[in-house]
């Protein structure tokens, strides 16, 4: 699955350490979603969503 | 705001600290237990003497649990795989074993069995964390 979590971190100059810090995961968790090696669970995606206000459908897509 | 890292850090600490306590227990109580079961073979005090190091291998147990549920759903993921891996193949090495013993291998020790399991984890944990890096 496809997802523009990296850039949406890049935007607000967000650290990977700092994202994870806010979701409650591990810096290893935030970075094999950025790298698409790892599709987060529906309650991971929509605290991403929250997150960064946007619909989780625009974030992540198949 | 939670502060992930810093409990995740905690976590792993705090299983640290309970593992290694627990088989620095378990290191004690093995030769102590093996010396005090001479001349209590088949008793029932030779049974309680024999139990004493199992006693801090299940707190070992207890303290991976709580550091299980402490991982967040990635690391608990790579966990899961790598105890099915570790799982699988310790039935198929003893299963292995077990027909080459018809064709004159020696008898398998089933005290190797845990070694074995707790390694094959090791493997496991190494193999399932490439796959996400």
């Amino acid at each position: 699955m496809k997802n523009s979590v990296r850039d949406l971190r890049g935007q607000l100059s967000w650290t990977q350490a700092d994202l994870a810090e806010k979701l409650g995961v591990s810096r290893q968790t935030v970075n094999a979603i950025e790298t698409e090696k790892y599709d987060p669970s529906l309650p991971l995606a929509f605290k991403i969503a929250k997150l960064f206000r946007k619909p989780v459908e625009e974030i992540f897509k198949a | 705001m939670l502060d992930s890292e810093n409990s995740m850090d905690a976590n792993a600490k705090r299983y640290l600290k309970e593992f290694g306590g627990s088989m620095a227990a378990y290191t004690a109580l093995v030769p102590i237990s093996i010396r005090m079961l001479r001349g209590h073979e088949h008793t029932a005090l030779g049974y309680g003497i024999a139990f004493l190091p199992i006693i801090p291998s299940a707190l070992a147990l207890w303290a991976f649990m709580r550091m299980f549920r402490g991982l967040d759903e990635l690391q608990r993921r790579i966990q899961l795989e790598a105890v099915a891996f570790s799982f699988l193949a310790t039935c198929l090495i003893t299963l292995t074993w077990a027909f080459q013993q018809n064709a004159g291998l020696p008898r398998f020790d089933v005290s190797w069995v845990a070694p074995l399991l707790i390694l094959l984890w090791g493997l496991g944990l190494g193999i399932a964390k490439r796959r996400y890096e």
